[in-house]
């Protein structure tokens, strides 16, 4: 079943269309939840809320993106609603990220075996203590492999404030790196 | 070009990960529990408006009626007023167990009895 297919069944009220939307975009969906709330306990909840939108809201969908932008979308603004009604974070769209509060204490137990398994668990420790807009970004760009044009379209960010947060997220996590390992120099050339 | 080579495996290692999903998974069932939550809310939503529709209908009817009944011969309302007025709880009674029987009947027995759409 193509998207055309999927959203004119979805339309129709079928709920076996539903079911294949799910497994469809189910990872989607929780990587999107899963980075900007960074609570597990919340997060299967909200990617609930998130389906249910969806199909209440499928009328809404014009077909002039992607179907998964158009998820991406819903799945964004449910969470900023959430984070928003929980006032865990604070909701900033300055560019500025301040310090990310990552302790040494925070990643010591990664750091007594370092090798290149650990660094990338680093790597999501830091982006997990990143400003939301920061690992929003990062996880629609690398992650879910969405263009700076749809990110622009899923988060209503500019597409040059998309670009400034993916490559100022990235020196942050290279920075933030060879702090919290001093002996990284091994680990990078054992590759 | 040793620091070129730092650069591209530090490169390499941040691709990596940041291509790499997080390590929670979504239980299996999630999609069987969800769709389980859209069809009961679906379900409530249906009787619901059906009960509204109904309700509507039979107020409607009532209106009619009594307004066939009072203009044409043109009686005055005024005593079956004071009557009705007069007996409200019995009045208030009929109504609040005819609305019970129909929400009970209409609405919740359809609701336990209603079976999962497949």
């Amino acid at each position: 079943m193509d998207d055309a297919e999927l959203v004119n069944a979805l339309k129709a009220g079928n709920t076996n269309a539903f079911r294949f939307l799910v497994d469809k975009y189910r990872n989607l969906v929780w990587h999107i939840v899963l980075r900007m709330t960074n609570r597990q306990e919340d997060a299967e909840d909200l990617c609930q809320e998130v389906f249910i939108r969806v199909f209440k809201q499928i009328d809404r969908f014009r077909g002039d993106s992607k179907l998964s932008t158009w998820i991406g979308s819903v799945t964004y603004n449910c969470c900023v609603d959430h984070i928003r009604k929980s006032k865990r974070e604070v909701l900033s769209v300055s560019g500025s990220i301040g310090s990310i509060n990552l302790a040494q204490a925070d990643v010591s137990p990664l750091l007594s075996n370092i090798d290149r398994n650990t660094m990338k668990k680093l790597v999501h420790k830091i982006i997990e203590k990143m400003p939301l807009q920061y690992r929003t970004v990062i996880t629609l760009f690398h992650l879910e492999e969405f263009s700076y044009r749809e990110i622009e379209e899923i988060t209503g960010m500019p597409e040059g404030t998309v670009k400034s947060y993916l490559s100022r997220g990235r020196e942050i996590i290279r920075q933030k790196m060879t702090e919290l390992v001093p002996d990284i120099q091994p680990v990078l050339f054992e590759a | 070009m040793e620091i070129e080579e730092f650069n591209k495996n530090m490169e390499s290692i941040i691709d990596d990960s940041l291509r790499q999903p997080p390590d929670f998974i979504l239980p299996d069932d999630f999609t069987e529990k969800l769709v389980k939550k859209l069809e009961k809310q679906l379900a409530w939503q249906e009787l619901l408006t059906e009960f509204g529709l109904k309700t509507g209908l039979v107020l409607l009817a009532l209106i009619v009626m009594g307004i066939c009944l009072v203009f044409p011969a043109k009686t005055d309302p005024a005593p079956l007023i004071q009557l009705i007025v007069g007996h409200r709880a019995i009045v208030c009674g009929i109504i609040g167990i005819a609305l019970f029987t129909f929400i009970f009947d209409q609405v919740v027995l359809k609701y336990m009895l209603k079976k999962p759409r497949t």
